[in-house]
């Protein structure tokens, strides 16, 4: 049968809380660094899905956001080809709806159940556009998620699902408009959300011949987490097996990739045979049953590294995600837009981090070359280096680089197996920085510049663990 | 193949004072540093058959015309060098060719660069190829030569504070060289803890490990030995000038150390080789190198062999390299004080190794120089060009 084969998840290193100096809200909540938006961070979630995963199985992407980078332009496209996927691959978006992650679940499923598809990526990502100050700012955290869809080594089966469409103006974002806006909350919860939630359940049950008590854990989508437990009595449901208490508690909102967390939250508790409830919310909502399959115990998805670095002070979010204007650190010269043209030629390097190994010597090089750095020889096989791990050769911190998080970080890294790259370190305090120390490499936005956007790679200290 | 060493000599020179002209103009400095030159050699623009005119930051001006425009030169040959800080020695080198192979007889030689007009600080540099894909990291230079001196310190076991004393010990030097000499950017002097407490550039670099960026020219006029004697005025006489440029094998290399510059060991190898130098400590009188910053002026008295491996931090702390050491290096400040306006810098070093060695020098002296040398480098550690030019006395 098909269904979850694996589950990804990503949090950014950088969070707000009380030890934000001006953070105006009470809550704490994960933001993106000033290098990533939704699509960065849904490859992120994306490479640790497919971590070890033969990538040339994948038949089609889905890329899930509210808050796509482009209007126009498929980020899947991007995701897809940053991933190192086939170019034949189905590459769509789903906008609009943070509750697309259900109708992306649905609509791979299909493609699967009809052997259009053997593996389905669907991939998450969301920097909701909050008003500073705005309660949904102090709602939202910036997330990505990736789930991987097919029929062998499914950990979690799709048994059925339900869903709801109501056009309601609860929280949206007309084009050309900076800001999210919204409307009066408990008439969002009230005609919105706790009216959506229980006829897509009540239709999930209808369909299945079940009940609530025929489900172990219940992941319920919410907005507001603030009334999560005013929804789950509003659905019948008890705090036990209730997922994503710590996820809301720490984190608040994810956005587009909530349900991806409480599906991956559950994953990680559940044992064979046992079913849960997804439901989510969003012009309308969802309600899907998955139940636990055989060998789910073996193949348990990992969390994502919940290791943060508290942001120093409310300001820098607001350079960060460009709600102010500010003076650069030194007169010098504004940055020069890239050029699609060389953009698009180099795209598999860029994009994916693909050099080249010297079939003569074997030394690999990125970027790649025509002749060899080594021995000259002129006969290459491509390199991926994106997934190497790598070290600190020498850095320095530019006081007055162009970056909204002073200092830049320029280094010299050695990869794992050969290879020397000249880059920019993220998600670093220059403080732990020391020479050897371990590296991998992270998908950015390194700048736009005239409407041009600039993604690639740059390195980071090594994250693991939940703290 | 007969080489280039004592077939060129330099009959005169000249050199702006370096600094912030905010009242001059590219012309204003290039007919200030010529006429010096044509004044020196007591030869006229219409005895220059060629000339060869360095300048880096060119924007639609990229070509031989202003230097004719600004000498009112009359028709001659002249080829625009750009190969970034590199630029003046190197168009020294090609005039020096076009002297040797006897297309001409009589050669002018002009460095200049106009830089301050920008309103930037630092360099008007963009930080990568126009129309490329710019995902390269912007690493403006201090940013290049401060990966180095990271490196440096890790590789010899220097802790940060070892190897900012270390470092602020050649930027007080250069600035007690410099203050000496009138025509230098920024004649003051500096103490160590000046240079220690400095604000931050790029770490581990501060303001004081960082050269100026000025305004300013220079010129040389060169001929053949045999005119330079029927012209009856003192002269200097090439020995070796050598050039390396980098194919970016630092940056792709594991291998690559960073605590040396390749393309200055082989600039210098060539240099001496054709100057017949087996022990550069030994036989070089004094050196005017390439200190764009505090750390490149320790790399450099390795890698020409002025220091062992590794042993620069002996020397800085014996004083050697000083004014009264066994070898002193910037005697006129180098680009640490004296300034650096990029086109222009290889020829100002000429001009003070070439005044040095007539013994007329402008600040400090040298007592009884023999051979002395120059070193010019530009652009990034991977890829530099490096040019080395040994001259000697005139015979």
């Amino acid at each position: 049968m098909p269904g979850i084969v694996r589950i990804g998840t990503y949090l950014p290193r950088h969070r707000l809380s009380a030890a934000t100096q001006g953070w105006p809200h009470a809550s704490s909540r994960a933001v993106a660094y000033h290098d990533q938006d939704s699509l960065t961070l849904a490859i992120e979630a994306s490479r640790r899905c497919l971590m070890g995963f033969d990538l040339d199985k994948v038949d089609a992407v889905f890329f899930v956001s509210t808050s796509s980078p482009f209007l126009e332009k498929l980020s899947s496209a991007f995701l897809a080809a940053g991933l190192g996927l086939r170019s034949d691959v189905l590459a769509l978006d789903i906008a609009g709806s943070p509750a697309g992650l259900g109708a992306a679940l649905e609509a791979g499923l299909g493609m699967i159940a009809s052997n259009r598809a053997r593996y389905v990526l669907i991939a998450s990502g969301d920097c909701r556009d909050a008003m500073p100050f705005s309660s949904i700012e102090a709602l939202s955290s910036d997330t990505g998620g990736a789930v991987l869809l097919g029929r062998q080594g499914v950990i979690a089966e799709l048994e059925g699902s339900s869903f709801l469409t109501l056009p309601i103006l609860d929280t949206w974002q007309l084009r050309h408009e900076r800001y999210l806006k919204d409307t009066e909350e408990r008439f969002i919860q009230e005609k919105g959300y706790l009216s959506a939630l229980p006829k897509a359940m009540e239709g999930l049950l209808q369909k299945m011949g079940a009940g609530v008590h025929d489900f172990a854990y219940a992941g319920i989508a919410q907005p507001d987490p603030r009334r999560l437990g005013q929804a789950a009595k509003a659905l019948g449901l008890g705090q036990k097996g209730l997922l994503g208490e710590r996820l809301y508690k720490e984190l608040g909102y994810l956005g587009c990739s909530t349900p991806a967390f409480l599906l991956e939250e559950a994953l990680q508790t559940m044992t064979s045979g046992e079913r849960a409830l997804l439901l989510g919310y969003g012009d309308g909502a969802f309600a899907i049953a998955l139940k636990a399959a055989q060998g789910l115990e073996k193949a348990r998805p990992k969390n994502a590294s919940w290791l943060f670095r508290d942001v120093a002070h409310y300001t820098d979010i607001l350079k960060w995600k460009e709600h102010v204007l500010y003076a650069p650190r030194a007169r010098r010269p504004s940055l020069d837009p890239s050029s699609p043209i060389s953009l698009f030629r180099e795209r598999q390097q860029n994009l994916a981090l693909v050099g080249v190994r010297c079939k003569g010597c074997g030394y690999p090089q990125y970027p790649a070359q025509r002749l060899c750095t080594r021995c000259r020889g002129t006969d290459f096989a491509p390199e991926p280096f994106a997934e190497k791990r790598a070290t600190l050769f020498t850095y320095s911190l530019d006081t007055l680089g162009p970056t909204p998080d002073p200092p830049l970080i320029v280094c010299f890294i050695d990869f794992e197996g050969g290879g020397r790259m000249q880059c920019l370190m993220t998600d670093a305090d220059p403080k732990e920085l020391n020479i050897g120390m371990p590296l991998e490499m992270t998908f950015r936005r390194l700048f736009v510049a005239d409407g041009i956007p600039n993604y690639f790679w740059k390195c980071t200290p090594m994250r693991e663990g939940k703290s | 193949m007969s080489g280039i060493t004592d077939k060129i000599a330099i009959v005169g020179m000249g050199c702006t004072k370096f600094g912030e002209h905010w009242d001059k103009g590219l012309e204003d400095l290039i007919v200030e540093a010529a006429l010096e030159a044509f004044s020196d050699a007591q030869i006229e623009a219409k005895d220059i058959e060629a000339a060869w005119f360095g300048m880096q930051y060119a924007i639609g001006t990229a070509r031989g015309t202003p230097l004719a425009h600004a000498l009112k030169l009359d028709y001659i040959p002249i080829t625009r060098v750009e190969n970034a800080c590199c630029t003046g020695t190197d168009a020294f080198r090609n005039a020096c060719f076009g002297v040797a192979s006897g297309m001409y007889e009589t050669a002018l030689v002009v460095g200049v660069e106009k830089i301050k007009d920008s309103g930037l600080s630092g360099l008007p540099v963009s930080y990568a190829p126009i129309w490329g894909s710019r995902v390269e990291p912007p690493v403006p230079a201090p940013v290049q030569f401060a990966l180095a001196a990271t490196r440096y310190f890790a590789t010899y076991g220097l802790s940060y504070e070892e190897g900012k004393r270390l470092l602020a010990k050649i930027a007080v030097k250069n600035h007690k060289n410099g203050v000496k000499h009138p025509k230098a950017h920024l004649r003051r002097e500096i103490s160590l803890e000046d240079a220690l407490k400095a604000p931050l550039v790029a770490w581990p670099l501060g303001l004081f490990d960082c050269c100026p960026v000025s305004d300013g020219a220079a010129a040389a006029i060169i001929t053949t030995p045999e005119k330079a004697r029927r012209l009856g005025r003192p002269y200097t006489l090439v020995k070796g000038i050598g050039l390396a440029c980098g194919a970016r094998q630092a940056l792709l290399d594991d291998a690559y150390d960073m605590v040396h510059f390749e393309e200055t060991v082989r600039a210098a190898k060539q240099a001496y080789d054709q100057a017949g130098i087996k022990n550069p400590r030994e036989e070089i009188s004094l050196a005017v190198v390439h200190d764009c910053f505090t750390i490149t002026e320790l790399i450099i008295y390795e890698d020409l062999g002025l220091s062992s491996r590794g042993r620069a931090k002996e020397d800085i702390d014996s004083g050697f390299f000083e004014i009264d050491g066994g070898l002193p290096v910037n005697t006129d400040g180098g680009l640490k004080c004296f300034g650096h306006p990029i086109g222009a810098s290889g020829l100002r070093m000429l001009y003070e190794v070439h005044n040095q060695l007539l013994g007329r020098p402008l600040g400090l002296k040298v007592e009884n120089p023999r051979l002395g040398l120059t070193h010019n480098l530009g652009g990034h550690p991977g890829h530099f060009t490096c040019a080395v030019c040994v001259l000697g006395q005139g015979t």
